[in-house]
């Protein structure tokens, strides 16, 4: 399950980095349309709510709190080194 | 960053309070982040540290560990005020711990006795090593070293409200919180460190916050005395009245005199582990023993967000039940919960490495703070100016603080491989090692070029993590071959982790400006930025004509 919420909170903050132009605009080439970044964000916030319950129901509050800060910490890792490299192919 | 101090706008105060704040206690402040951070396996690094150490594949029941170690504790300290017995489990599968507070001095002058046992046989477990292991490194985050105890917690309480304060204002200064939230731009010099110091403390913000805020609730009472005194007075038995309300049921019980022995803790063990059914216990509490008003306490491991301080109190003598597990107040509920997010004893072995590696990351956040503000001061002086004794000596601290400490730890871990184990004092000459080989970086930072002392610290750093496993094959039967083969994971982790940190450092070393790789990668973009300015101006004659 601690598998799962990591996941669930990557794919959360990669909808999160599509829905800003400068880093949707690394990801894909293209800035995508403000209808389409603001569906990003909503699903984003979705992803994030799913984990924080998914932790929270898994591993009771406190624990759950703490496991998601980790998923964050360690998904905003992978998304930032992962954008770092597109931004490098890309110069 | 704003020279101004508190003179300009809001914004410009906070960078300047975020700049010193950050700046002047950063040498203890990446000690503690380090050594805290190799606390979180202070159990494991112990385990490798003591190669002598079998691996216990079972234990005996509960009930049997708790008597074995009663036994020891009441045969070597038969008049002795408290009896503690620490029982195996999980990362502590290893050892009994017995621990016995004296109501006088014994022949050694010591008022307690502490010892370590084999679980299964019960006899001393002396035939490991010396070594201060895992806690040692892990103690000296809050209790430093050299130096007393109540001098190092205020020392530590100093820098942790500094780090508080550097987070919260960084949080203020930072204007584009969500917009950078993933920005990592390497190979842009000052910018690069920028936005390596803002990745580490954004996406590490929650831990950075939960652990400065929870370290400070630890020693409360120590760094704010006065709420103590003015709310409840002075004196000892206001301390007592106090520990009483905070942890009902560990309050002191007169003697009777009257001798009596201990019951047989099967019916009360069988209560205990009938009230915590998923939870083994973990600590055997004995007050009075040995006479007719002691009490028999059983702690369970802690679960959850708890530091486990509930306790079932049985009569020593009858086993009758004295006390169910006393409702704490809110304020120690709240303590309890802080200390234990702090400690991170509830992680599983996911989490744990998380909370290893965002201590790591915290400690990269004022390392790269740290070259930052003399990158930022240098580059102001431009290309003619010469740089003051101040920012040299900062710009060659720097590399003591950032790689001397790292060197250090490695060296502390060498140390246990490399001196004799007979050795008198060897615990504390591996803590000297550690202390000598960070001393020395600062010396060999300052006496050579700078730039070549970074590739030099590097690579030392790199080739002795790497080579750690080698030492270890040579020096111990515990290779890693062999750990991997009979399953020891801990030990063949640690060995492990030891290479992957040599090879990312490796990886460092190659990008260090002046290392012939980073020249090569120099050269080769200058020259693919010349064609590509050529192609530029190529097209745009052709796009005029």
């Amino acid at each position: 399950m601690f598998l799962v919420g990591l996941l669930l909170t990557t794919v959360g903050l990669f909808c999160f980095a599509a829905s800003q132009a400068k880093q949707a605009a690394l990801m894909f080439g293209t800035v995508p349309s403000s209808s389409l970044q603001r569906a990003n964000r909503g699903l984003a916030w979705a992803l994030l709510l799913g984990s924080t319950l998914l932790g929270i129901s898994t591993y009771g509050f406190g624990v759950g709190l703490v496991s998601l800060f980790a998923w964050v910490f360690t998904g905003g890792w992978v998304i930032a080194l992962a954008l770092s490299w597109r931004r490098r192919v890309a110069s | 960053m704003s020279e101004q101090g508190f003179q300009g706008s809001f914004r410009q105060s906070m960078t300047w309070l975020h700049t010193w704040v950050g700046l002047v206690l950063s040498l203890v402040l990446y000690f503690m982040f380090i050594t805290g951070s190799f606390g979180y396996f202070n159990a494991e690094i112990d385990h490798w540290m003591k190669p002598e150490q079998v691996r216990m594949a079972s234990l005996p029941s509960t009930q049997t560990l708790a008597e074995t170690g009663l036994h020891y504790l009441q045969r070597e300290a038969p008049d002795a005020k408290e009896y503690w017995v620490t029982l195996p489990s999980g990362r502590h599968s290893n050892s009994l711990t017995v621990y016995a507070e004296l109501r006088a001095p014994n022949a050694a002058g010591e008022g307690y006795v502490y010892q370590q046992l084999n679980p299964i046989t019960g006899e001393l477990a002396s035939a490991v090593r010396e070594t201060g292991g895992g806690d040692a490194l892990y103690a000296m985050h809050y209790a430093l070293h050299y130096m007393p105890y109540e001098v190092a917690i205020y020392i530590v309480g100093v820098a942790t409200m500094f780090m508080f304060i550097a987070l919260l204002t960084g949080i203020v200064i930072h204007k584009k919180i969500f917009v950078d939230f993933f920005t990592l731009r390497f190979n842009k010099g000052q910018r690069s460190w920028l936005d390596g110091h803002n990745m580490s403390s954004v996406l590490a913000l929650p831990f950075l916050l939960m652990i400065t805020y929870s370290g400070l609730i630890f020693y409360t009472f120590d760094y704010l005395p006065s709420i103590k005194v003015l709310t409840m007075g002075a004196g000892e038995e206001v301390e007592e009245a106090m520990e009483a309300h905070l942890y009902p049921g560990s309050d002191s019980i007169e003697l009777t005199g009257e001798k009596a022995s201990l019951v047989n803790l099967s019916a009360p063990l069988a209560a205990a582990e009938s009230r915590w059914p998923h939870t083994p216990i973990h600590y055997v509490n004995v007050s009075n023993p040995g006479d007719s008003s002691a009490v028999l306490r059983f702690m369970p491991k802690s679960s959850g967000v708890s530091r486990g301080s509930e306790a079932m109190a049985f009569n020593g003598v009858t086993g009758a039940l004295m006390s169910d597990p006393p409702t704490m107040p809110a304020s120690a509920v709240f303590s309890d919960a802080m200390m234990a997010l702090h400690e991170g004893h509830f992680a599983n072995i996911w989490l744990r490495w998380l909370y290893f590696v965002s201590g790591l990351v915290g400690a990269a956040m004022i390392a790269t703070g740290l070259v930052l503000w003399a990158k930022k001061r240098r580059q102001r002086l431009g290309k003619r100016g010469t740089a003051g004794f101040g920012l040299v000596l900062i710009e060659r601290s720097n590399l003591g603080i950032v790689v001397g400490l790292p060197l250090g730890v490695v060296a502390y871990f060498w140390a246990n491989r490399v001196l004799p184990v007979d050795m008198v004092g060897r615990g504390e000459w591996e803590m000297h090692c550690l202390f000598l080989v960070w001393l020395a970086s600062f010396f060999h930072a300052g006496l050579r070029d700078l730039a070549c002392a970074w590739r030099e610290q590097v690579g030392l750093l790199a080739a002795l993590s790497i080579s750690l496993p080698l030492l270890n094959a040579v020096t111990t039967d515990v290779h890693l071959v062999a750990t991997l083969r009979e399953g020891d994971w801990v030990r063949a982790g640690f060995d492990l982790t030891a290479i992957a940190f040599g090879v990312a450092l490796v990886a460092v070393w190659r990008v260090l400006p002046g290392s012939s790789s980073a020249a090569v990668s120099r050269r080769t973009r200058r020259t693919l930025r010349k064609e590509a300015d050529n192609l530029a101006a190529a097209a745009n004659e052709k796009v005029n004509v």
